[in-house]
């Protein structure tokens, strides 16, 4: 059985599903590793290291497709929409593909890939249980986007971030806020700590109060009606227009008060709610910054443009899409165990035993035996759900 | 004989531990103080500290780390393991840790600590619950079940600092709190510890 990583052609994507490390646990299940000239390039693991670990170096990119049994990639499907007909073209029926294939972004994509037969399993889907937190590459990639988020802030703010007392008077420290407390808000609130700024956190959520006290941080209390608000992943859940309205009055006030907005909210398969409005960045002092990490949805602040640099009122807005991938080495390093716990999971003796018995295969299967298999993703087949 | 090496330090000294009315699903817990902690620190030669989620919550890492330190400087092995899930988020042990000025070379994996433990005098696990459930090794039905764990219930004294006994984050009731040699002491962790670490100066001045 032949596992096959192509290079990533999404522009700016600068990831690869596997390194050199993570082979050797895979040889040991019985599988054979080709990889595309360079496909670990921009992450710092050569050819060579590739080679070393026991994996071939293919040039041909069709020749990679053509012979893989399985498909090992960053983006694929709905996660890549310019390279995702070519791709398509180059699979088989029978193949497996494992990747990021934005299934409730775009479910559309993965009726495609049902159509050409390949059984695709998509790592945004891994149940957020204890037995799948090694394989669960959300949080992973979260974890690199939250502190470079506070990285790009530091260095967009035309201000320090912690106190200094100096002969040349006192600096005053940073105040950062982060609006949405998940993996991402939580390590950038760690982050933002770390270099000095104070820190305080929002989320509707009320049950992360304690999450956010506990990496030192403040949590905003706003006098809303939030029952009901977490679904069962967890994640929090989408609200009503008279709720955001009410939200975004209080917000203001905090906002204001910033020198960093960070905002992380994003709702699986939606489009993000805007929690910054125009308003309200027109209230912030010139030089703040916003970083909307939820812009490849749309962003939670309305001035926000994907992957631009908006100026208005002296405050900069910044909406990066592909955070992880300013980080490539460590985001590829967890992203590849991520994938390759969920390998040995499927993989017995060099062949590909998948358990639908088991909530982990289950839930990740987005496409088998030619058809969507996954409920959450034919339930939203037939909407216009691509957002963008 | 059959006595627990704390029974028979409590013993020799003739203090009690108090039977708490700490009851969930009929079974009781006996509650300890942080005196009785830090009692069995005293003849202690290897420490693995275990930190958790109710560490972070607490915001006890700099008490934590004084109390490691302070062990250190009498002697005595202290490594902290650190469970891949601790915490909410990844490297939330990390971040906090690295605050409290610990070095890095005491933090120590999962792989490379979990065969150690059986051979560890004292462990205290500090607001952790789910990383140290031991049905996760053989509880098919547990929420926990399959996910690695860290060995603390192979050492021969355990000491685990927790806020009640509610359980943790898989909502999964830990047998390792009934065990006989397990001295549950309850109370915020930053509490419990500076107690703690007042006993330990005390001791080392007297």
């Amino acid at each position: 059985m032949l596992l096959g990583v192509p290079k990533e052609r999404y522009p700016g994507e600068t990831r690869v599903a596997l390194i050199p490390a993570d082979l050797p646990a895979l040889l040991k299940a019985g599988l054979t590793i080709a990889v595309e000239a360079g496909a670990g390039d921009a992450a710092g693991y050569p050819d060579a290291e590739y080679q070393a670990k026991g994996a071939s170096i293919v040039s041909d990119r069709a020749k990679l497709f053509a012979d893989a049994d399985i498909l090992a990639r960053v983006r694929a499907g709905g996660a890549d929409p310019d390279g995702e007909q070519a791709d398509l073209a180059l699979m088989r029926k029978g193949q497996y593909l494992i990747a990021f294939v934005e299934p409730l972004g775009a479910p559309e994509a993965a009726a495609r890939l049902a159509g050409s037969g390949v059984s695709t399993l998509a790592m945004e889907l891994i149940p957020r249980i204890s037995r799948a937190q090694s394989m669960d590459a959300l949080s992973s990639m979260a974890t690199i986007a939250g502190y470079k988020a506070v990285l790009l802030a530091a260095n967009t703010l035309p201000r320090i971030f912690p106190m200094l007392m100096t002969a040349a008077g006192t600096i005053a420290p940073a105040r950062l806020f982060v609006i949405g407390v998940g993996v991402a808000g939580l390590q950038a609130l760690a982050t933002a700590k770390r270099l000095g700024a104070i820190t305080e956190a929002y989320d509707v959520r009320p049950a992360v109060k304690d999450q956010v006290e506990s990496v030192g941080a403040k949590f905003v209390e706003l006098p809303l009606e939030t029952a009901g608000s977490e679904d069962k992943g967890g994640y929090a859940k989408a609200q009503g227009e008279e709720f955001y309205r009410r939200q975004q009055e209080l917000m203001a006030t905090v906002v204001a008060r910033n020198d960093v907005v960070i905002t992380t909210a994003a709702i699986p398969g939606k489009r993000s709610p805007i929690l910054v409005t125009a308003a309200m960045v027109q209230g912030m002092k010139p030089g703040s910054v916003i970083i909307d990490m939820a812009a490849e949805r749309g962003g939670n602040c309305e001035l926000t443009r994907a992957n631009e640099q908006v100026r208005v009122n002296g405050v900069t807005i910044l909406g990066p899409t592909n955070l992880p991938a300013t980080a490539p080495g460590h985001a590829s390093q967890l992203y590849s165990r991520n994938v390759t716990n969920l390998l040995r999971l499927m993989v017995k003796e060099g062949q590909i035993v998948l358990n639908l018995d088991d909530e982990i295969i289950r839930e990740t299967l987005v496409t088998h035996a030619g058809e969507v298999s996954n409920g959450r993703v034919r339930d939203l087949m037939g909407t216009t759900a691509r957002t963008t | 004989m059959n006595r627990s090496f704390a029974n028979v330090l409590f013993g020799a000294v003739g203090a009690a531990p108090e039977a708490a009315a700490a009851a969930t699903e009929q079974r009781t817990v006996v509650r300890y103080t942080p005196e009785d902690a830090t009692f069995l620190l005293e003849n202690a030669q290897s420490v693995i500290i275990v930190p958790g989620y109710g560490m972070a919550v607490a915001q006890a890492q700099h008490t934590l780390a004084e109390l490691g330190e302070l062990l250190t400087e009498s002697g005595v092995q202290v490594r902290y393991a650190i469970h891949p899930v601790a915490g909410r988020m990844p490297g939330h042990m990390n971040v906090l840790l690295a605050e409290a000025d610990v070095p890095y070379d005491v933090l120590v994996e999962m792989e490379h600590i979990n065969d150690d433990f059986a051979s560890t005098d004292v462990v205290i696990v500090v607001g952790a619950n789910d990383v140290v459930n031991p049905s996760a090794r053989y509880k098919k039905d547990s929420p926990l079940y399959g996910m690695p764990i860290l060995n603390a219930d192979k050492a021969r004294n355990v000491i685990i600092l927790k806020r009640s006994l509610k359980p943790g984050f898989a909502g999964e009731d830990n047998e390792l709190f009934y065990d006989s040699k397990t001295m549950m002491v309850f109370g915020d962790a930053k509490q419990t510890l500076t107690h703690m670490v007042q006993q330990v100066k005390k001791k080392v001045s007297a």
